[in-house]
């Protein structure tokens, strides 16, 4: 048995273990049914991992870590409402197929980065689309409902944007990076390089911001501050980024009475506990609940929390799992960003190593931005945990992006082995 | 690009260190205190769905329990009504007090999870989870006897076991019933004489010549007084332009007789020689202005600070007057220090957290607070306070067959008639109790209080054979 399927042997424990304890905190109260959450989890990862390290010599330890990650969360669902759990392990059913397809059919993902200004239209209109026609749900609008269905169209148009920016920065390693007569900072050719993208990236972010999706477009910020750097390794690029995200969040408190009341929030959620800050009062209250080991799976009232199984899941997972299950799921998701740098820098090509990096980014400064909110690190802003919050949406593109992620470790380890 | 990615890794390696650290410090700082905040709705859930635990005295009788009858969980309290401050009371409406509120937390909790049900079994998920029982350190013989003593006063009565801090018996009148609070709540709040208030613990009052052990105290170790120095009392003495009287002309006396007839004079005098620094001394190490540590609230007792006391107020704290505010346990604290060679020790009422099956969670073991006064000190003022049972003051303590300790006080204070005082320890060379009695407006110490304390003793001697 290969190194990774035995490891996700070992992933599947713990999940496994959740599941139990929760059925059996619920006690009479739950279904037979639930019974068969765990295993089915349990043997789709298992399934998928063999599935992906069949041939290939794919990076055995993304599944794994997916696996526990969507475990724990899906434990979480699971004692918070456990008809949402199952529909969960649906999307999540969804999202493993899409990456053992992805990794385990013939495309090439190459080919992507040939349609370069398609993904900037496509994101950019489905950006348009929602602002035209969305829903509002939470003070922003962010859904898109075809149907019966609803989605979020900017989750998707993140992974887009890394596509487009990956092939467009590609090649700009020398513009941006290398010597050249510099206006602060910022050599001439390097601005005439960047220009037309700043000009993009500045109507997406409007786009966002008039849709009060302002977590997203942070994030989105972020992408594209963090794949300049990747690609022209000048910090001046990062701290000018930095201080216009300063200016902008300076206008927008000003402007905006919303952000004021989040930031007021952020800083003294104790003087409204029963109205603006009630949401995080009572994440705060399940975090302290839980201790150093937590309540159990089960056991805590993880419900109490609004938005508990979406952007406030961690709170779930600290209340009933404590301190330890908090510092494993941080813990765990510092390792996949890890792994996703180490498959970036193993990359055979450039556009490979931006769309690893990209993803990495993303995946690194979402976790971080929303598990600081929920914690009160930073303001809260409207972003999912990936691989975590419960949706169709969050899920299937963490997936996706993890699809890519292995799918270009996968040609790394051809590349070296032909090599030998 | 390598180099970059790199830096890149590094910068996230960084922040999720940052967050770990934060989550870590936010959880182990602020979580335990949170997690307990009555606005926590968690606590309000989880009450309703664990079995509160019982409260028992020494003994193990039953003080206070849930009962299941008719439409939901009632707490029913079983013990003396003397104990309703102490034990206090869980109503919906108006709130907890006393121990089922200073202990809300351990009475609804037990063992939850992953821990429970490996020490219960599968059984345990299905039934409900019972909270821990409370042991107090109560004799409730003792309890029951003293309960009678304050009939139809306002005031309050502490036992202590001075070598512990062991509360053994404690009462504050008037009382109440907390099991018909639904039809007495609105009498008890609006009751001049506020039952609902435990005067033993945030009753403040004026100690009078009770406060004469703690000047003694600082006399004998500044050893600036002996047993036999002399002292001339005519009845009264000026100081500052303002005269104070004493209860007689005592005419010539030495120390030792001046404690035991608490001659006003004499103490003045001594106060001046002891000195505004040397008294303010002596008044924080017997825990004057602090927040003394026990299981239920307990107001501060005050003294003034040493910069406030020109001659004048002087002389009036050197007497028990003047702006001194003492709780009725903290009197019985300084008697118990005496009686402990001089360690005081750590009171408490709370004697072991019994989990399920009776086992004990956890013990409280006796802990000395502070060393106010040597032991050589704490013999030489035994010896004064057996004198003012013997032929002093307090002599309406006497026991037959006993050798008993104490120091009357009489109160002045501005709502009328004195507060009667009575402070000490029996037997006087093995004392196995320490304690206080106060009558408020009650009259004289040695009249009203003397005899409670007698009462005391004889029913608590009746466990010493």
């Amino acid at each position: 048995m290969k190194e990774g399927t035995k490891l996700m042997f070992w992933a599947v424990i713990p999940v496994m273990l959740g599941m139990i304890t929760v059925r059996l905190a619920r006690g009479t109260t739950g279904a037979d049914w639930e019974w068969a959450i765990g295993p089915v989890f349990a043997l789709l990862f298992i399934l998928a991992q063999i599935a992906v390290e069949r041939e290939r010599q794919a990076d055995p330890l993304i599944l794994p870590l997916a696996c526990v990650i969507s475990g724990i969360g899906l434990v979480e669902i699971y004692s918070i409402n456990p008809g949402l759990a199952g529909r969960q392990l649906f999307w999540i059913f969804l999202g493993v197929a899409i990456l053992v397809w992805g990794v385990v059919g013939t495309f090439d993902y190459l080919r992507l980065q040939n349609y370069g200004y398609v993904w900037a239209v496509l994101g950019v209109l489905l950006l348009v689309l929602t602002l035209l026609f969305g829903k509002e749900v939470g003070g922003a609008r962010a859904w898109l409902a075809i149907g019966p269905l609803s989605f979020q169209p900017s989750e998707v148009a993140k992974v887009l944007l890394i596509l487009f920016l990956a092939g467009y920065l590609k090649d700009g390693q020398e513009i941006l990076g290398g010597a050249g007569r510099a206006f602060w900072g910022v050599s001439l050719p390097a601005m005439l390089y960047l220009g037309p993208l700043l000009l993009m990236w500045g109507v997406l972010l409007v786009l966002l911001i008039l849709q009060r999706d302002l977590g997203q477009a942070f994030l989105f910020f972020g992408i594209l501050l963090g794949m300049v750097f990747l690609v022209s390794g000048r910090t001046s690029y990062v701290l000018g980024g930095g201080l216009a995200l300063i200016a902008a969040g300076l206008l927008t408190y000003n402007i905006f009475p919303h952000v004021r009341a989040r930031v007021d929030v952020w800083l003294h959620p104790w003087q409204d506990p029963s109205g603006r800050g009630y949401q995080i009062v009572q994440a705060l209250y399940a975090i302290a609940s839980g201790g150093l080991f937590g309540t159990g799976a089960g056991f805590g009232y993880p419900e109490l929390v609004p938005a508990c199984e979406t952007d406030f899941i961690f709170a779930a997972v600290f209340e009933e799992m404590g301190l330890f299950g908090a510092l494993f799921v941080v813990g765990s998701y510092l390792l996949l960003v890890y792994r996703g740098f180490k498959i970036a820098r193993d990359a055979p090509g450039d556009f490979g190593k931006l769309v690893a990096g990209g993803i990495s980014i993303l995946l690194g400064l979402q976790t971080f931005t929303i598990i600081g909110g929920v914690t009160k690190l930073l303001p809260l802003t409207g972003v999912t945990l990936p691989l975590m919050s419960y949706g169709g949406t969050s899920i299937i593109t963490s997936f996706a992006g993890l699809a890519l992620l292995v799918k270009i470790s996968e040609r790394e380890r051809v590349f070296e082995w032909n090599a030998t | 690009m390598e180099r970059n990615l790199r830096r890149a890794l590094g910068a996230f390696i960084a922040l999720f260190c940052i967050l770990a650290f934060y989550v870590g410090y936010i959880s182990l700082r602020f979580g335990p205190k949170l997690a307990s905040d009555p606005g926590n709705p968690r606590i309000t859930l989880k009450e309703r769905s664990v079995h509160r635990g019982d409260i028992l005295a020494r003994d193990g009788e039953v003080l206070a329990t849930t009962s299941y009858e008719g439409s939901g969980p009632r707490r029913i309290y079983m013990g003396p009504l003397s104990l309703a401050h102490i034990i206090g009371y869980v109503h919906p409406s108006y709130g907890k007090s006393g121990i089922e509120r200073e202990y809300n937390a351990v009475l609804i909790s037990h063992e939850t999870g992953y821990r429970g049900i490996l020490d219960a079994g599968w059984a345990s998920l299905s039934a409900t989870p019972r909270g821990y029982d409370l042991v107090l350190t109560i004799d409730l013989k003792l309890q029951r006897s003293i309960e009678g003593l304050l009939r139809g006063m306002r005031g309050a009565i502490v036992v202590l076991r001075p070598d512990t801090g062991e509360v053994l018996a404690m009462a504050s009148s008037p009382a109440f019933d907390p099991n018909s609070l639904d039809r007495d709540w609105d009498r008890l709040l609006r009751d001049p004489e506020s039952p609902l208030l435990p005067r033993e613990t945030q009753g403040l009052y004026t100690p009078g010549s009770a406060f004469k052990v703690i000047l003694a105290a600082a006399a004998l170790e500044a050893g600036v007084v002996s047993f036999r120095k002399v002292f001339r009392c005519p009845g009264y003495i000026e100081v500052g332009g303002k005269t104070v009287g004493c209860i007689s002309a005592h005419g010539r006396l030495n120390f030792e007789r001046a404690f035991a007839v608490s001659c006003n004079v004499t103490f003045i005098k001594v106060g001046q020689s002891v000195g505004p620094h040397g008294f303010y001394e002596m008044a924080r190490r017997f825990g004057f202005n602090l927040d003394l540590p026990f299981d239920l609230p307990l107001k501060a007792s005050s003294f003034p600070e040493e910069g406030r006391l020109g001659p004048h107020l002087l002389a009036q704290v050197s007497i028990g007057q003047g702006p001194i505010l003492v709780t009725p346990l903290h009197m019985a604290m300084v008697a118990a220090t005496v009686a402990n060679r001089g360690a005081m020790m750590r009171p408490f009422i709370v004697s072991e957290v019994r989990g399920d099956d009776g086992i004990p969670i956890k013990r409280t073991r006796p802990q000395e607070l502070a060393r106010p006064i040597t032991e050589a000190t704490a013999e030489k003022l035994t010896t004064l306070m057996k004198d003012v049972v013997a032929y002093g003051t307090g002599y309406r303590a006497r026991v037959g067959g006993l050798s008993v300790a104490g120091k009357t006080g009489t109160a002045e204070n501005p709502h009328g008639q004195p507060h009667a005082w009575f402070i000490g320890f029996a037997p006087a060379d093995h004392p196995k109790i320490a304690f206080s009695v106060v009558v408020e407006n009650g009259g004289f110490g040695g009249t009203v209080a003397a005899p409670i304390a007698q009462k005391i003793i004889l029913e608590a001697a009746k466990g010493w054979r």
